[in-house]
């Protein structure tokens, strides 16, 4: 078990004993050093509770009301709760985001692993431009992304273009006015999008995993894709379950690409919990059905971050 | 790692008594901000209406005022006007200073409830019309009750009565249509109507329609010599109901639509038009009159491809199209006549509604200038900005501008008629959302027009049970 314990815990564990072996007449120093450092944080401490904790409070609060941001609001209890799992709209667009998280998530972190088998052990001819290229859309503000895909898929935009060209007209779609195309087209966009984040992560990864393990791998004759098993994956597994956490919460929050988009449509067959949020909160006065909706959505995001780094340590 | 092995035992209990008063703080922290947090929100409600007490109309004995304006109209066209009122005035009243801060339609719309709130908040702002906004403001008592200035500048003589009504709330702020005046409309206003392509139709021997029986004609026609008869989009949900609205202004009447809008429960979904017109809808997709592909395209695609050449009929607002230089004279701008009685109606309203912030500390000069953007010179000023004036039938009109002037005409003749019906979707602050997702779900075939009437209806009685 002991080597269970961090590098930093253990440099601070190991520390302890000189600070608490003082004689005890210095305690009282000690302790004033110690309100000392909380006057050193209080700043950023009050910030951060006024703007983090307060705001968190104070919408779990306006949650259990109903109010248009102006007029007395009226105490509810959980109505806006048990709305939201009874609304058709709203409880489709958790569905929505479970289609969501196999593309923003599921996907990219399984194409993140490849390129990181192939790109990252050895040097390869032109893996820094790969990556370059691969890395490209995490530095490209969501908004524009989600503008031009917006336009690769309309009726007369380059996939439809090319299929044409290739003859394959049959295959050629409304992409975002398609009922049954939409959300999986939101997702290929959220796929490409995210696939750079995960490939670098992991390509650094793997590059931290020693040698000696491939050669002894190697050695044991294991090949190339019972080497990526027996030691690339279990090498990276405190990268995947940052690359989870960071993807599975983005999908849970996906806003800006579907708004930009498809407006949550056609009909509500793109929607998110986080569009309708926004609608609620800024377009159809009824702030506490958004309170709800966010308080539901920072529910999932935190069970999700628990359970990943839950599972990714039970098996470490 | 090894070094962990040496911690000293003793420490443990300490840390654990030291996190468990931090735990112990933390939640008493946690639990005084929640309590802070907790208390209900809101409470505009019991100050009372803002109706001044005395107004006066005398703006040259205020002394000297600056007043803060609030505004939507960050770019183009409608900068330059505002510009040019703000300065008329000034000039008129160079005791009274305006300054203006301008942003974008959605960016105001969604933060102007708490720029009301604010003391430092600005005098006068643009508002738009309906339950998810000025109905709010209005119930909030966030704006000044007008009545008195509409009486002192004798306001209701000067606007048409279906213009002014869209600015009217009951004093509990549950009706519209009705009661106090708290905002007043702008000597410029946009309506919904149809723009044509000149050339298509002059190369296929095709008059301008004045009737929906003649329009349709006219589609069945281009359609025939393998032209687009109506280019529209349905990607943009929001902006794709301008077909809709215009074609329930036809079917239904003015009183009925209106009376809907307002409230008046004995008006059911039915007597509003809304069922002919989403029928007449789906049979013009079903015969192909729509732009092919329409579900994918983008509303400013669609507007772009129209003023190339695409399609002989669009439903825009006015004012959408804006054609440049020697377009003007390639476009056209009609309304259709109702299909029962012929009169000419046009879902439309004032280009924005005026308010003043009840925190303002000069309504009266702010009401000076609300008069004023009522008045001849704003009207005239938007015309020579190319923006469709209001009210008044005999400004100076540019003559090379054929599609303007077509426009104009066409608001001219809602002035006459007292012709504006309101927007459908200010019936209740979701009804758009509603809407606009069924015209989408009714195009793709999976629900019927009736689907759209019912949701419609169920919509409003959901609005109107929550209070």
């Amino acid at each position: 078990m002991v080597t269970e314990v961090t590098p930093r815990l253990a440099a601070e564990r190991a520390t302890t004993p000189t600070r608490r072996g003082r004689p005890r007449r210095r305690v009282g120093v000690s302790r004033r050093y110690r309100w000392v450092g909380l006057a050193f944080v209080a700043p950023g401490l009050l910030l951060y509770g006024f703007v983090v904790l307060f705001s968190l409070f104070r919408s779990v609060s306006y949650s259990f009301y109903k109010w248009d941001g102006i007029t007395k609001a009226t105490w509810v209890g959980v109505q806006n709760y048990t709305t939201f799992f009874t609304d058709p709209v709203l409880l489709g667009s958790l569905g929505h985001v479970l289609v969501l998280v196999v593309f923003f998530a599921v996907l990219p972190i399984l194409l993140g692993l490849m390129s990181a088998a192939m790109l990252g052990r050895r040097q390869r001819p032109g893996a820094g431009f790969f990556r370059w290229v691969l890395f490209l859309p995490q530095v490209i503000t969501s908004v524009v992304i989600a503008i031009i895909w917006k336009r690769i898929y309309s009726p007369n935009g380059p996939i439809n273009a090319s299929l044409r060209a290739a003859g394959l007209d049959r295959l050629v779609h409304n992409w975002l006015g398609d009922f049954n195309l939409a959300l999986p087209a939101l997702g290929v966009i959220g796929t490409w999008a995210g696939f750079g984040f995960c490939m670098v992560l992991f390509t650094a990864g793997v590059a931290a995993i020693p040698n000696e393990l491939y050669e002894a791998a190697e050695m044991d004759g294991a090949g190339a894709f019972r080497r990526f098993l027996a030691v690339t994956l279990p090498g990276l597994r405190a990268q995947l379950s940052v690359a989870l956490v960071l993807t599975v919460t983005a999908a849970l929050r996906t806003f800006d690409l579907v708004w930009i988009t498809t407006h949550g449509g056609p009909g509500t067959s793109t929607m998110t919990p986080a569009a309708l949020l926004y609608k609620a909160a800024f377009q159809n006065p009824q702030v506490g059905l958004a309170s709800a909706i966010g308080v539901i959505v920072a529910v999932l995001c935190l069970a999700v971050a628990l359970l990943i780094t839950r599972v990714s340590e039970r098996g470490s | 790692m090894a070094s962990a092995g040496s911690t000293h035992p003793g420490s443990e209990p300490r840390a654990v008594h030291l996190s468990r008063r931090q735990l112990l703080t933390g939640a008493a922290a946690s639990a005084a901000l929640a309590a802070v947090a907790a208390c209900a929100p809101g409470g505009n409600d019991n100050s009372g209406a803002n109706a001044p007490s005395t107004v006066s109309t005398d703006l040259t004995k205020l002394g000297n005022v600056h007043l803060k304006m609030l505004d939507f109209w960050p770019s183009g066209a409608e900068n330059d006007w505002m510009n040019s009122v703000v300065k008329q005035f000034h000039a008129k009243y160079p005791n009274i200073t305006i300054t203006r801060t301008s942003q974008d339609w959605g960016d105001l719309n969604s933060t102007l409830n708490l720029r009301l709130a604010d003391n430092g908040g600005p005098d006068i702002a643009t508002a738009n019309q309906g339950w998810q906004a000025l109905g709010t403001y209005a119930k909030g008592h966030l704006v000044v009750d007008l009545s008195k200035y509409a009486d002192a500048y004798k306001w209701k003589g000067r606007v048409p009565e279906s213009l002014l009504r869209q600015q009217e709330f009951s004093s509990d702020g549950k009706q519209m249509g009705t009661g106090a005046l708290y905002a007043v409309p702008v000597a410029s206003s946009s309506i919904i109507g149809i723009n044509y392509n000149k050339k298509i139709l002059s190369s296929l021997g095709i008059q301008v329609p004045t009737t929906l029986a003649e329009f349709e004609a006219a589609c069945a026609q281009i359609k025939a010599a393998g032209q687009v008869p109506i280019n529209f989009e349905s990607l943009d949900a929001g902006p794709a109901t301008a077909l809709l609205w215009d074609l329930q202004a036809m079917y239904g009447t003015k009183q009925n639509v209106a009376g809907f809008v307002y409230g008046d429960s004995s008006i059911s979904v039915g007597n509003t038009g809304l069922l002919d017109a989403a029928q007449k809808v789906k049979q013009w997709a079903d015969n192909g009159w729509f732009t092919p592909n329409y579900a994918g395209i983008a509303y400013q695609d669609s507007v772009d491809s129209f003023k190339k050449g695409k399609g002989a009929f669009q439903f825009n607002y006015s004012g959408t199209l804006s054609p440049t230089g020697t377009e003007q004279n390639d476009f056209g701008f009609t309304l259709l006549k109702q299909v029962n009685g012929g009169s000419t109606v046009g879902v439309g309203s004032s280009r924005a509604a005026v308010v003043i912030s009840a925190k303002s500390a000069h309504p009266d000069a702010a009401a000076g200038f609300l008069d004023f953007l009522l008045s001849r010179q704003t009207a005239q000023a938007a015309v020579d900005n190319n923006l469709t004036p209001a009210f008044y039938p005999d400004l100076t009109m540019p003559t090379n501008r054929p599609e303007f002037a077509e426009e104009v005409k066409a608001v001219q003749t809602m002035d006459a008629d007292d012709g504006y019906v309101p927007y459908f979707d200010w019936t209740t602050n979701t009804l758009l959302d509603t809407v606009s997702r069924q015209l989408q779900t009714m195009l793709a075939g999976k629900t019927t027009p009736q689907n759209m009437l019912d949701a419609a209806q169920a919509d409003r009685q959901k609005f109107a049970s929550a209070g």
